[in-house]
């Protein structure tokens, strides 16, 4: 260790004597109100798995989980005209992403849509466009944070909700999808 | 932990004694440290205090420009000549504990004797823990200045501490 090291060991040692209990009761006094309006805010873990489970009435794995068949039924039957059909448009080969292999041990592997539509009982064609919306859960202010340019700013946290629904009228089924997102928001202050 | 008492104590607590040696340093004179901590202390709180989480730098950042506008102050200067002048050691501004050992008193000195602008950057460093880049924000000094004041502050400390009292040998009686 070296001299300076020590030094600044030594000096650390020396512990700032503790304000006074009259100068803590002046200050309590200037604060006024505003000393007993503070209020902490503690960290939700992981919001988002309760936010789901109360925004659907029904298990988190089964829209999802039809979600998923329905993109892949689209997938495979492609009800929409594509544009590489067309000849003046250019066609790009890309390699085919690794998920993309079909997976022989999958139980859809073979399946046709008919049997799909079957075995899921969820239709095939006539879905509407789905429908999005973005709700507003909570806001949260966290408090005050340095930017990297020095300056303070206010953190908000805003928790939002993004919906998505699939609605199938032959049938009078609605997939609900919900995702939770968050934004942060950074106002910058002045100092006083 | 007492959920029912305000959090500014508990801040307060924490960081209050190392505000006050900055304030102290700061003040043009000693009676005016603990009205210059509680003037910023109060405006930072009143601000953002209802978080719990307002950031120390920025109480020293507020103290340092507070004890600035008091300087020039005619009004805080006819407080202060009403006041009685009480002047203390910087040793004071510590635990009374470490006022009995001869050393210690000696470094403390050595601190309080320090060019004012080493000795704040030292106390932003040692006592309020802040990084030099910290330090530079809160003193509008650059990086490099505030590390190089820091640096004479450790060697001009490391000089004027007699050896004796460090109980090392001289240098001359190895």
């Amino acid at each position: 260790m070296s001299d300076w090291e020590e030094l600044e060991k030594e000096l650390a040692g020396f512990t700032p004597r503790t304000p006074s209990k009259d100068f803590s009761k002046r200050v309590e006094d200037a604060l006024g109100e505003a000393g007993s309006v503070a209020m902490r805010h503690i960290p939700d873990p992981d919001p988002s798995p309760n936010i789901v489970r109360t925004s659907s009435s029904i298990p988190l794995w089964i829209p999802l989980g039809l979600a998923a068949l329905l993109v892949f039924s689209l997938y495979l039957f492609n009800p929409f005209p594509s544009e590489l059909e067309d000849e003046n448009f250019p066609i790009i080969f890309l390699p085919e992403p690794s998920s993309m292999v079909d997976d022989e041990d999958s139980p859809l592997h073979g399946v046709t849509s008919e049997q799909l539509e079957d075995l899921s009982g969820v239709p095939v064609d006539g879905w509407l466009d789905p429908s999005t919306q973005e709700r507003l859960i909570r806001r949260i202010d966290e408090g005050i944070v340095d930017r990297a340019t020095g300056l303070p700013a206010r953190q908000y946290r805003y928790h939002f909700i993004d919906e998505t629904l699939w609605t199938h009228p032959a049938s009078e089924t609605r997939i609900l999808s919900t995702t939770p997102r968050q934004e942060v928001y950074l106002i910058d202050l002045e100092i006083y | 932990m007492n959920l029912t008492e305000p959090i500014w104590k508990a801040w307060f607590a924490k960081h209050g004694g190392k505000l006050l040696l900055f304030a102290r340093q700061q003040a043009r004179y000693p009676d005016d440290a603990e009205d210059l901590l509680q003037e910023a202390f109060v405006r930072m709180w009143r601000l953002y205090g209802h978080t719990g989480e307002v950031s120390p730098g920025l109480v020293y950042r507020a103290i340092r420009r507070l004890a600035i506008d008091w300087a020039r102050s005619l009004d805080r200067r006819k407080i202060r000549e009403e006041k009685v002048s009480l002047d203390s050691p910087f040793s004071s501004s510590f635990e009374r504990s470490l006022e009995r050992d001869e050393r210690n008193q000696a470094l403390l000195r050595a601190v309080e004797s320090l060019p004012k602008e080493q000795g704040e950057v030292l106390t932003l460093k040692i006592w309020g823990e802040l990084t030099f880049d910290e330090i530079g924000r809160t003193l509008d000094l650059s990086l490099n200045t505030v590390a190089s004041r820091y640096r004479y502050a450790l060697q001009k400390l490391k000089d004027s501490v007699p050896r004796e009292i460090e109980g090392k040998p001289h240098p001359k009686q190895l």
